[in-house]
């Protein structure tokens, strides 16, 4: 076998590889877009007939405990607790838990709610670091606000904390730069409200991107589309993996990630499953566990998936910190699929082991190495003069063309949902984006996915650095979430 | 050869207006050109690759995507013009019905309104007067609401609402809320059967409709629940109940149902609803095999004030779970039992904080006597007791 005979031998055998990979990738997303636009068509037939109000007043509601775990968050805590209190729910309560901020988050909130330390027992159920003190606001208005103030031990441990505070029946955890939906703790008790023979552990809701809205007193006033482009590309990719990719894995019982922005779980199972791991993915980490705990303990559960949107988060515009969360999610996702690698394929663990865990191992965490592996064989093929351009160009094109069709499914689904973006324009700025999505967004999320992979092989298991520009919440006059954005 | 068949089609159709003919061939020239250019390519595509199947598949796939998106984005902007579309017409007829509506009640209506108005055809139309004449009767006044439902009738809306039932789910559902608020029995027999379908929306509406539609026997319906009766379910129900004035059953009759969670939503309610006649049945309970109907036994038989529940459940209190150890401690506090002091301070010494913190909890809520214990106990104690003694007493928790 000379050369040319061994690479063409060669690449018999990879062209066929990865264009398997590319097709299986594409048939996979295929169908779970048809089962998302199945269960989003059911879900919305279903809500328009409840009434959520009726969960408000009734003495068979559970209780909730919202959970916000704040790190050096003194320039937004306020206003973020202030937007907390404009949810619609009777029996809850807020768990501010400072995580040893080096900043003023603690005064700020001190002086803000007039917090007084009283003498409160925590039951240490899972063990976290030390608790400096818990404190109660002397509003009265703020009278079911507890702040825990405690050493640094990241975001899992200061969520332990809290709930080892709460008593509650269920938990809520979300980020402290979150903007709730009035409706969000009405829309996430209800799936556990339709328990029947099989237990409902957690729920989650979807996030959504607020760049650019306009906000007044701590809620979404008017939704607009992030002026700033790296923003906007995000809009198109959380729309894709919220309501396209989640909504089906939900409907598929295969659900492993409930978004650490905010999802609703139950204290007990949380707790017997030994709370969050120090992680840096701990929301799919706890997702994966919880799940593992009941299968292993072969009781009869499920998690829930409510499509609406729920929560609003900042997206990073800069591509620094951009590039930092790009990075972090692939550890996580790395970190979170190897720890469990024992449910791969396995049965035991039904759609979980069979189809999500598999889905997630090979095209979220194998996609972008693929792709790079991919580029790579492409540049051999040329420079070893084996590469026809009119097949790069078809391929190329192919995969283009797929993107494209898939976002624009995004934008379909939403606009038969929920409609937010209600501006005509808004529609078309968002497939303008859908357009320039592979040329932009794409590689830089490429990159940063490859260097995720690279920095959990040399051990980087650090969170990171998030710098926020903060939402401008104006008490009289509406502004937007970021002027520069 | 399609063109043409068109042509020859068109030429028959609109041959005697000449110019319309002349603007529908410009279209299709037009159409063919593009046509013709995207064939071109393709095959000069297909010429400069080899000819495998593969190839083949990935030009198709492109072509097929393409017009995917080609047909997407239009169907994008023309969803988002129709929802605007329809919500401003019904807005628009709802307006406009209402104000009808109104005029009817308080006979202002001509004797040809009131004709034209049972003439109405459109689905649509009928559709919203249905929900207007619903929104319109929410007022208590049954003269109103007599009239009402005499225009519903006289309009036969309700055989649109009877059609519905024999429709899918969600229409069943419309037809069902339009049915039970405008009292017609007639169809009663076949709402019952949705009662058992594995659709749970359809089974609450099931409910809520047969509550209106039997005001006699409104919860005649737990009899038959085999499906579990979700805390969902319950909620909507018991929502109803405040809101409608229906008459409250006595909730014992169902506490021997073999669907736990119809035991467990009878106790709620004879929790909520303060029904203390039915203790005696509540306290036989105590045995249920169902750790969670045991546990709201015991939440029952508190809030009914059962000072001689105590008894037994002190009794079965060492062979409980926690849970429901801690609810047998709750009811000592709740029900202020000072004999039961000596009891909580042999369950302090539990190895469980929650235990020891309901204890604590229920020796204050005692009185006088039971602080007073706390304190002492809580300088002899260890620094956990310390702790929950100092929380329990600390009035701003």
């Amino acid at each position: 076998m000379n050369y040319d005979e061994f690479i063409r031998f060669i690449s018999f055998f990879l062209d066929r590889i990865f264009i398997s990979y590319a097709f299986l990738l594409i048939f996979s997303y295929t169908v779970l877009s048809i089962i998302s636009g199945i269960a989003l068509n059911y879900y919305l037939k279903k809500n328009s007939f409840v009434d959520y109000n009726v969960i408000l007043d009734s003495p068979l509601a559970p209780s909730v405990s919202v959970l916000v775990p704040a790190f050096n968050e003194a320039k937004t805590i306020v206003d973020n607790v202030e937007s907390i209190y404009t949810i619609h729910y009777n029996n809850f309560d807020v768990i501010i838990i400072n995580d040893g901020s080096t900043d003023s988050t603690f005064e700020e909130l001190l002086e803000a709610f007039k917090l007084e330390k009283v003498n409160f027992a925590v039951n240490a159920e899972i063990p976290t670091k030390e608790v400096r003190g818990i404190y109660k606001s002397t509003l009265s208005t703020y009278s079911n606000l507890i702040v825990v103030d405690k050493e640094n031990g990241g975001k899992a441990d200061a969520l332990n904390v809290g709930i080892n505070v709460s008593n509650k029946a269920l938990f809520m955890a979300i980020d402290a730069d979150s903007i709730l939906e009035p409706d969000a703790v009405l829309k996430l008790v209800k799936p556990f409200l339709e328990r029947t023979d099989r237990r409902v552990i957690a729920a989650g809701g979807v996030v959504r991107i607020a760049n650019s809205c306009v906000v007044e007193k701590g809620r979404i006033a008017e939704v607009r589309i992030p002026r700033n482009i790296l923003a906007r590309m995000q809009v198109l990719e959380y729309t894709r993996s919220f309501l396209m990719g989640r909504m089906a894995w939900a409907k598929l019982d295969g659900l492993i990630i409930i978004s650490g922005a905010m999802g609703m779980f139950e204290r007990e199972i949380v707790i017997q499953s030994g709370g969050y791991a120090h992680s840096i993915g701990e929301d799919m980490e706890l997702v994966v566990r919880i799940r593992r705990y009941m299968s292993e303990n072969r009781e009869k559960y499920k998690i829930e998936y409510v499509p609406d949107p729920l929560c609003w988060t900042e997206a990073p515009v800069d591509l620094k910190v951009f590039g930092r969360q790009r990075s972090r999610w692939t550890r996580g996702t790395i970190e979170t699929l190897t720890d469990h690698s024992k449910i791969f394929l396995s049965p035991r663990y039904g759609a979980m082991g069979i189809l999500g865990y598999p889905f997630w191992f090979l095209f979220e965490w194998l996609a972008p190495l693929v792709e790079v592996l991919g580029i790579i064989y492409m540049i051999v093929l040329f420079l070893t003069d084996n590469l026809s351009l009119d097949f790069v160009l078809i391929t190329s094109l192919f995969v283009y063309t797929f993107a494209v069709f898939f976002s624009t499914c995004a934008i379909l689904y939403e606009e038969l949902t929920f409609h937010r973006y209600e501006r005509k324009m808004d529609v078309f700025r968002l497939w303008i984006a859908a357009l320039l999505e592979p040329f932009l967004l794409h590689p830089i999320s490429l990159f940063f996915a490859v260097k995720g992979n690279v920095e959990y092989l040399m051990g980087n298991r650090s969170w990171g650095k998030m710098e926020r520009k903060g939402f401008q919440h104006h008490k009289n006059k509406p502004k937007k979430v970021d002027s520069k954005n | 050869m399609l063109i043409q068949f068109l042509n020859i089609i068109l030429m028959e159709l609109f041959g005697r207006v000449s110019h319309v003919q002349g603007v529908v061939f410009v279209y299709f020239d037009f159409w063919k050109n593009h046509f013709d250019r995207a064939q071109s390519i393709v095959n000069y595509t297909f010429e400069r690759l080899p000819y495998t199947v593969l190839n083949r598949l990935i030009i198709y796939m492109i072509i097929i995507f393409f017009i995917a998106l080609l047909i997407l984005l239009p169907s994008i902007l023309f969803s988002k013009l129709y929802i605007a579309y329809r919500k401003r017409k019904t807005a628009l007829l709802h307006q406009k019905y209402s104000r009808i509506v109104v005029r009817f009640l308080i006979n202002d209506l001509s004797e040809k309104e009131l004709t034209d108005l049972k003439r109405i055809k459109s689905k649509f139309h009928r559709k919203i007067m249905t929900a207007v004449l619903i929104s319109i009767d929410t007022a208590e006044s049954k003269i109103v609401s007599k009239q009402i439902r005499g225009l519903y009738l006289e309009m036969k809306l309700n055989e649109d609402s009877i059609k519905k039932l024999r429709r899918r789910w969600h229409h069943k559902i419309v037809g069902i809320r339009e049915l039970s608020h405008m009292g017609v029995k007639s169809e009663n027999k076949y709402i019952m059967e949705f009662l058992q379908r594995p659709n749970e929306i359809l089974r609450i509406e099931t409910q809520m409709g047969l509550i209106k539609l039997l005001p006699f026997v409104p919860f005649a319906f737990l009899d038959s629940q085999e499906k579990p009766f979700t805390v969902w379910e319950q909620i909507n129900v018991f929502d109803l109940i405040r809101k409608k004035r229906i008459e409250i059953p006595e909730f014992h009759l169902w506490l021997d149902h073999w669907n736990d969670s119809v035991v467990m939503f009878c106790l709620d309610m004879i929790r909520v609803l303060k029904q203390k006649e039915a203790a005696p049945k509540v306290l036989e309970l105590l045995n249920h095999q169902s750790d969670l109907v045991k546990g709201k036994v015991i939440k029952t038989l508190v809030d009914l004030e059962s000072k001689e529940a105590v008894v037994r459940l002190k009794n079965i209190f060492f062979l409980e779970e926690l849970p429901n150890q801690v609810n047998i401690i709750r009811s000592i506090g709740q029900l202020r039992l000072e004999s039961e002091v000596n009891f909580l301070i042999e369950n302090m010494a539990s190895k469980e904080f929650k235990i020891r913190m309901e204890c604590c909890k229920s020796m204050a809520l005692v009185g006088d006597t039971g602080i007073a214990k706390l304190k002492t106990l809580a300088e002899n104690g260890d620094e956990e007791l310390k702790g929950i003694v100092n929380h329990v007493l600390d009035p701003r928790i």
